[in-house]
């Protein structure tokens, strides 16, 4: 290749402007240029032979590869999803639990802090308070029972009513033979 | 993307994003957890790769933003020789090579800690990556003028740097192979 298109490459390099191709061709140009490379391209061909340097750190591609599989196989088993059935089954199994752990509770705090206590010590004292109780109660229920007897009362006014009703029935009777009487009337 | 897509599609971009890792935490160790972690976010993302224009950038700009998290965090320990980013298994396994590399990225590094971050990065992404602008402006969240704007500034500084280099005597510490 002519010098001058190498130079105008290198203008180009330096300004950010060839591409990958140019740069790949002037560095293959430059390597194999040897001692007929011009002393103003001597700092190009370091400078790539230090770039193709950081090609060369080594690497054990089998291992890195191993490692970075087990890696995803790990993380594979920590979030690998559950079977429905197991699923549901271990749902069942808590839902029991959290019942009976519920149930449980509720009965030992029952039983725990409201637990009947005896308010008397001796069973004839006892017996007493409950008679003088049931007494009291029974003289308010008769004193609830008194009046009621106006209720009879009531029903006496109810039978006076019931003369009135048959009255009620004569006078239709009456009004039936002034009926009658009207006919007569009319026919004479 | 089942695992056989995933294998198939994002594990041959793992060396990659190791090496991307490594150099911007500058420790090997930090690298891979940083790899790890980012295929197991694409992982967890996996039905929706495919929605992505480039996976690649994507898996790039997920770790790039990983490292400089870890790097705000907390910044890894400064390696005073890269001959421990060289440790380990390699292709290479002539001896000789490997120190003669170690002291070329040593060379690198300290160019590349003479540019802004920014720059930085943009270099690694151009020249260690291959990447086109529009994957970088991806990956950084610029535009893609601001990226060649960047590119051709870090460019020109390292040429300055190498010139520099070469007046203190760059080609008698390292030998070069033509």
């Amino acid at each position: 290749m002519d010098i001058s298109r190498i130079y105008e490459l290198i203008g180009k390099y330096t300004e950010g402007n060839t591409t990958l191709e140019e740069e790949k061709y002037l560095r293959e140009w430059i390597q194999e240029a040897g001692p007929a490379l011009p002393a103003d391209l001597l700092p190009f061909r370091n400078q790539f032979e230090l770039f193709s340097a950081a090609q060369d750190i080594p690497v054990d591609i089998y291992a890195l590869n191993n490692s970075i599989l087990d890696r995803i196989n790990d993380f594979e088993t920590q979030n690998k999803p559950e079977k429905n059935s197991n699923r549901f089954s271990r749902l069942l199994i808590a839902a029991s639990l959290a019942a009976v752990v519920g149930l449980a509770g509720f009965f030992l705090y029952r039983t725990g802090t409201h637990r009947e206590t005896d308010t008397y010590a001796d069973p004839q004292m006892a017996y007493l308070e409950t008679q003088k109780a049931l007494l009291f109660v029974s003289q308010q229920m008769n004193k609830g029972i008194e009046p009621l007897s106006n209720v009879t009362k009531i029903n006496t006014g109810q039978d006076q009513l019931r003369t009135l009703e048959r009255m009620d029935e004569s006078l239709g009777m009456l009004n039936l033979v002034s009926f009658i009487n009207k006919s007569s009337n009319l026919k004479k | 993307m089942d695992i056989n897509g995933f294998k198939e599609r994002i594990l041959p971009l793992s060396p990659r994003l190791y090496h991307y890792a490594c150099l911007l935490l500058k420790d090997k160790t930090e690298a891979q957890d940083a790899v790890q972690e980012v295929c197991l976010r694409l992982w967890k993302i996996k039905d929706s790769l495919d929605e992505l224009n480039s996976i690649e950038a994507f898996a790039f700009k997920v770790t790039r933003n990983w490292c400089l998290d870890r790097i705000k965090a907390s910044r890894p320990v400064y390696v005073p020789s890269y001959l421990t980013l060289f440790e380990g298994k390699s292709e290479d396994s002539d001896p000789h090579h490997t120190l003669e590399n170690a002291d070329r990225l040593k060379m690198l590094y300290s160019l590349l800690e003479k540019l802004p971050e920014q720059q930085r990065q943009i270099i690694q992404l151009r020249e260690f990556e291959y990447m086109d602008y529009e994957e970088i402006a991806d990956i950084m969240d610029m535009n893609i003028n601001a990226v060649r704007v960047n590119l051709s500034r870090a460019r020109s500084r390292l040429k300055e740097e190498m010139l520099k280099k070469e007046t203190d005597g760059y080609q008698s510490n390292i030998r070069i192979d033509r």
